[in-house]
């Protein structure tokens, strides 16, 4: 059974404009996806494609007027989306763990490190002591390669470097031993030297412990070298999703392709390349969601593609792609 | 080769910390750009290039060392006379949004520097601003949106409407593409290429992103800490990288590719504070191959071969290879 299954979610900005009509902006269209237990997910593309806002419609942070209209996030034989909120709140920080992107802006300034920590641990866990909980905040610190753990507790968030910042939120993430951990752009905003020692230590932590991690990220790159499988968005779908070895090699989607195609690595200068901006979400074509930009568009492309299964697990969605 | 377009000798920047002590911005910085040259200047945050680019532009007066720009030694101009040399020498900042005026239109903010430094009629100016917009490709209907009505790719043609309006002889770009998707750099980068081959301009292009040095720098600065760590042609760096930093960095990168192995050097640590720095190499804390004498004597920017320089005691013995 996968750890995770995200079946077809459809997440809608609803209101009122100033002149006071109705609208929906249709921000999520039927993502879909799957993670198993110990790998590592890659939910990568552009901005605005909906990769954050996959991750807060499964965890039911969305704040209005942004509301799941349809869709399954099975985790662990439960939907997600049709949890009591406190039963989903018994998850998120438990069961479900979570790194944000801005570190800074995610720790309480008003408190030091270890007591955030130990918060965490005994909102879940009331049976531990506070003793207890300061002790385990202080194995996660060294856990996360913190040097002096015990003398970190006392420190305030200020007082932490980015990439030790990072390390924090990791450890709290992890203090209560979650299943499932959700990172949204970890290593964004990082120097490079930095993130390499982020990314091998989310990798090794994941690894240690079996735990399924969606590592959401712009940066193919972290996909190529840190993930198993990956999963492509583009406005608000998943477009292909599979192995990354397979991805890389023989990617099924032309709107993957454009993207490998303009990695630095890959980018032939004063090329030709797909041009234009994703799709209006007020207004949304029937159909292929990228045919507007896509090179190989087709009469058959104004119908909606089909999800489809080529090998091993690797699926697009696009009506071209065994033909690619 | 002609006389060069910028020559900058000795350049420091140091600012007074808040509380007490230095911080040594920029120490020490030499270096010559010639017309249709393309100098990459690449390091973490922190490094100092920025500092540096602001400096050769006199948006900030340097401590010491000089700027000689076009023969003329800029340095002590007073605030007052730098206007004229401005409309020859023009930067492109990372975030667009923040360079431009959301109250101008496009087109106002193209004719802007016109207005400024050339004696064009109104309706040359108008003509002009039309020209320069193709040049950019933004359509003639585009320049009378506002920057807010912009994506973030348009407003930062824009911007490189802005800063070519003038023909100046230098334009320095500070991470012009780090804000932007994969898809959208990928034409701004077309568009810096074939501007600097029409125009002939040299180019300061300070980047933190490897793979866009690699498509774009003719020569490689490598700056830690303030200082110049390595110098050489862009071929030649990526090659062979001479000193432990500039080794480091590029097994950091993480090239968009699972077939492509990475050389892992993980750095321990991150970039020390700037403030007080003690003598020595500024790497000497995080370096893997550094000896007692790294942190007692600071190493000058040595001649490995023509045209490559590298700031590393161990060159001389041959330990400055990092082990993998």
């Amino acid at each position: 059974m996968s750890l995770l299954e995200v079946r077809d979610l459809h997440t809608h900005f609803i209101a009122y404009d100033l002149d006071n009509r109705l609208r929906t902006a249709r921000a999520l269209n039927g993502v879909s996806f799957s993670l198993e237990p110990g790998r590592i997910l890659g939910l990568v593309g552009e901005t605005g494609a909906g990769k954050s806002l996959t991750a807060l419609s499964i965890l039911g942070l969305l704040k209005p007027p942004a509301r799941v209209v349809a869709g399954q996030a099975v985790f662990e034989g439960r939907d997600l989306l049709a949890l009591p909120p406190e039963e989903l709140n018994a998850l998120r920080g438990a069961r479900i763990g979570l790194v944000v992107q801005s570190p800074k802006t995610s720790l309480d300034p008003l408190a030091r490190i270890g007591q955030q920590l130990v918060r965490l641990q005994r909102a879940h866990r009331p049976e531990f002591s506070a003793a207890q909980a300061e002790a385990r905040a202080a194995e996660m610190l060294a856990a996360v390669g913190i040097p002096d753990p015990k003398r970190r507790l006392r420190a305030w968030p200020h007082e932490l470097s980015g990439g030790m910042a990072q390390r924090v939120l990791i450890a709290m993430a992890l203090v209560n031993e979650p299943s499932l951990l959700i990172a949204d752009e970890p290593t964004t905003g990082l120097d490079v030297t930095v993130q390499a020692q982020i990314l091998d230590l989310l990798r090794g932590l994941a690894r240690q412990r079996g735990i399924g991690a969606v590592i959401i990220t712009h940066d193919l790159g972290v996909v190529a070298h840190y993930c198993d499988e990956a999963a492509v968005m583009f406005a608000g779908q998943v477009v292909e999703h599979g192995p990354v070895s397979a991805l890389f090699a023989r990617p099924a989607h032309p709107y993957t392709r454009a993207l490998i195609a303009a990695t630095p690595e890959r980018l032939q200068l004063r090329a030709p390349r797909p041009s234009g901006s994703p799709p209006n979400l007020y207004a949304l074509p029937e159909g292929c969601l990228y045919r507007d930009r896509c090179p190989m568009a087709q009469d058959v492309c104004t119908r909606p593609p089909p999800d489809l299964a080529l090998r091993d697990g690797h699926a697009a969605r696009c009506h071209l792609a065994e033909a690619a | 080769m002609s006389a060069p377009v910028l020559r900058v000798e000795g350049l420091s920047k140091r600012f007074a910390a808040p509380g007490g002590g230095v911080i040594g911005a920029v120490n020490d910085v030499s270096f010559t750009l010639a017309a249709g040259e393309t100098l990459g200047l690449v390091g973490e945050s922190g490094s100092g290039k920025s500092t540096l680019g602001r400096c050769v532009l006199r948006l900030t007066a340097p401590s010491e060392g000089r700027v000689i720009f076009m023969g003329q030694d800029i340095t002590s101009v007073p605030e007052a006379r730098c206007r004229p040399l401005r409309a020859n020498m023009q930067m492109v900042f990372q975030d667009p949004w923040a360079a431009l005026n959301p109250r101008m239109t496009a087109r106002d903010l193209i004719e802007e520097p016109l207005m400024l430094h050339t004696r064009l009629s109104r309706a040359e100016r108008r003509d002009e601003a039309t020209r320069l917009g193709l040049r950019v490709r933004l359509p003639s209907a585009m320049l009378d949106r506002y920057p807010s009505e912009l994506s973030g790719g348009q407003q930062q043609r824009v911007c490189i409407a802005r800063a070519i309006a003038t023909k100046p002889a230098l334009i320095v770009l500070d991470e012009p593409t780090s804000s932007l998707d994969l898809s959208v750099r990928a034409g701004i980068l077309d568009l810096l290429a074939e501007l600097k081959e029409e125009t002939g301009a040299a180019m300061l292009f300070i980047t933190h992103d490897l793979g866009t040095l690699r498509l774009m720098a003719d020569r490689v600065m490598v700056m830690y800490l303030g200082r110049v760590v390595e110098q050489a042609t862009a071929a030649e760096v990526f090659e062979r990288p001479a000193h432990p930093y500039t080794q480091a960095l590029m097994s950091a990168h993480l090239p968009a590719d699972p077939a492509v192995p990475l050389a892992r050097h993980v750095l321990r640590g991150e970039i020390p504070s700037p403030i007080n720095l003690p003598p020595g190499c500024g790497f000497a804390s995080r370096c893997p191959v550094a000896i007692p004498a790294c942190r007692e004597r600071l190493p000058p920017l040595e001649e490995l071969a023509p045209g490559h320089r590298a700031a590393c005691l161990r060159v001389a013995d041959g330990g400055n290879r990092i082990p993998s």
